[in-house]
């Protein structure tokens, strides 16, 4: 009875201490952080509104910079994180005019995935004006796959896809 | 529970123990996040300052040869109403000194002159002989130096019409405009003509430019982070910038008084190329400045 009551108590702890570390997680200040690594490498965000929460974190209106070269604009951009599963999604990123001959210019959803039940990988879905698509990134052997369920306007990006008998699929080692 | 369980729960020696133990771990981790927030994480975020797409319109007038006038002005001169600096318009020693073109927003003042049969560009705080640009207002530049204003006033000299050959003429040796000053600074005196579809047809389709040319950004090491231009790699053949005159090296300064010190700044010119009536080209070919001018029609 007793040791029940030990490991009722280690429970508890543990719980409570996640959700104090997820709970008290200065979501905004490492938004801020993401901010100030990516200008090392020119790229800005300018944002509408931030929305910290219990557990996630929201921005909204984001219009991005290359070398001050506004490249797009994202409507909604949702981190939310239990540490053993982390979940970012992008919602209606639309490139600027003169990148739409370039790369397919919307993006309605895009989900990055990170969880303890696939520790090596990486996992991408998205849904756009170039179709649907669904990848991997694997961390050990550091090559990215996106597979195309569904296939749109890809003219302009189609010379880096290549095909075989499953469909068409991107393929880049990182 | 029976009555008063609660209170008796509380202050049942163990479980007390065991509910402090917990509030310390909650304190404990927010003391640690507060502290990491304080030494390393930013507290403020970091945007871009976007420059305003609305600019002043842009004044293109003929380059008068810098002459030194002799004789003193029959005009008074002009005097700023504000007190602490003395307002002399263009003195002796600031002659030589043409201002051929101005471009002002509120973000930035920059302007064209031509000082010792050379073109120069300059931003707010550049200096021609000594003399510091300060600001510009429609038709004249401000500058200062040892504490006192000097004003300069645009030209406004109409284009001659003679001057104005389209580039098919050139090419095919049309009649070239005779020139009374030989300018190797400045080698294209006539005005070449653009086919406005031409531009319209850049400005909607950035793979053509592309194609038709390579350019790549220029560092300017003397300011860092900023650049000095966009040096032309490559230039197809009988392709329309191969026409407008640009060669494989030339380093492109700046279009219409806006100096091309960033990509935004390049992005900036790409986005308002269809509002443009005239180009005029500020490039660096075998270490000399020149101008190429182009009307839009």
């Amino acid at each position: 009875m007793q040791v029940v009551k030990i490991i009722r108590n280690i429970l508890l702890g543990i719980i409570i201490l996640w959700l104090a570390i997820i709970g008290f997680m200065p979501k905004k200040a490492l938004y801020y952080k993401l901010e100030e690594v990516l200008s090392a490498y020119d790229i800005k965000m300018n944002e509408g509104e931030i929305q910290e929460g219990f557990l996630d974190l929201k921005v909204r209106d984001i219009t991005l910079y290359y070398q001050g070269i506004n490249v797009a604009k994202i409507e909604e951009l949702h981190l939310f994180t239990l540490l053993l599963y982390t979940k970012i999604e992008l919602a209606n990123l639309e490139l600027d005019d003169f990148l739409k001959d370039k790369a397919p210019a919307m993006t309605e959803k895009a989900r990055v995935l990170y969880s303890v039940e696939h520790p090596l990988d990486i996992l991408i879905d998205a849904k756009g004006s170039f179709g649907v698509i669904r990848g991997r990134g694997n961390l050990q052997t550091r090559k990215l796959r996106i597979d195309f369920l569904e296939k749109k306007e890809t003219q302009t990006i189609e010379s880096f896809l290549k095909i075989n008998e499953k469909g068409w699929y991107y393929e880049k080692s990182f | 529970m029976k009555k008063g369980g609660i209170m008796k729960n509380l202050f049942n020696p163990k479980k007390f123990k065991v509910f402090i133990t917990f509030i310390f771990l909650v304190l404990l981790v927010k003391g640690l996040w507060f502290t990491v927030d304080l030494l390393w994480l930013p507290d403020s975020t970091i945007s871009h300052v976007t420059e305003r797409t609305i600019k002043a319109p842009y004044y293109r007038v003929k380059l008068t040869p810098p002459k030194v006038k002799k004789t003193v002005p029959k005009k008074p001169p002009k005097v700023i109403k504000k007190p602490p600096p003395k307002v002399v318009k263009k003195p002796e020693n600031m002659d030589g000194v043409a201002l051929i073109a101005i471009y002002n927003a509120s973000d930035a003042t920059v302007v064209t002159l031509a000082y010792k049969k050379k073109i120069r560009v300059l931003g707010r705080g550049d200096k021609v002989n000594g003399f510091v640009l300060k600001s510009a207002g429609h038709d004249f530049a401000m500058f200062s130096k040892n504490g006192k204003s000097y004003k300069v006033s645009l030209n406004k000299k109409p284009l001659k019409k003679d001057l104005i050959k389209p580039v098919k003429q050139n090419k095919t040796g049309g009649k070239k405009p005779t020139k009374k000053v030989q300018k190797p600074q400045v080698p294209n005196e006539a005005i070449k003509v653009l086919d406005k579809k031409i531009i319209t047809r850049y400005a909607n389709n950035y793979n053509e430019i592309n194609r038709d040319i390579g350019v790549v950004g220029v560092r300017d090491p003397a300011r860092p982070g900023m650049m000095q231009g966009f040096k032309v790699t490559r230039v197809t053949r009988g392709s329309n910038f191969a026409k407008f005159g640009l060669k494989k090296n030339d380093i492109i300064k700046g279009i219409n008084g806006q100096p091309f010190n960033s990509y935004a700044a390049a992005m900036n010119v790409y986005k308002n190329m269809n509002s443009m009536q005239s180009m005029t080209l500020v490039i660096q070919r075998g270490g000399e400045e020149m101008e190429l001018e182009y009307e839009i029609r």
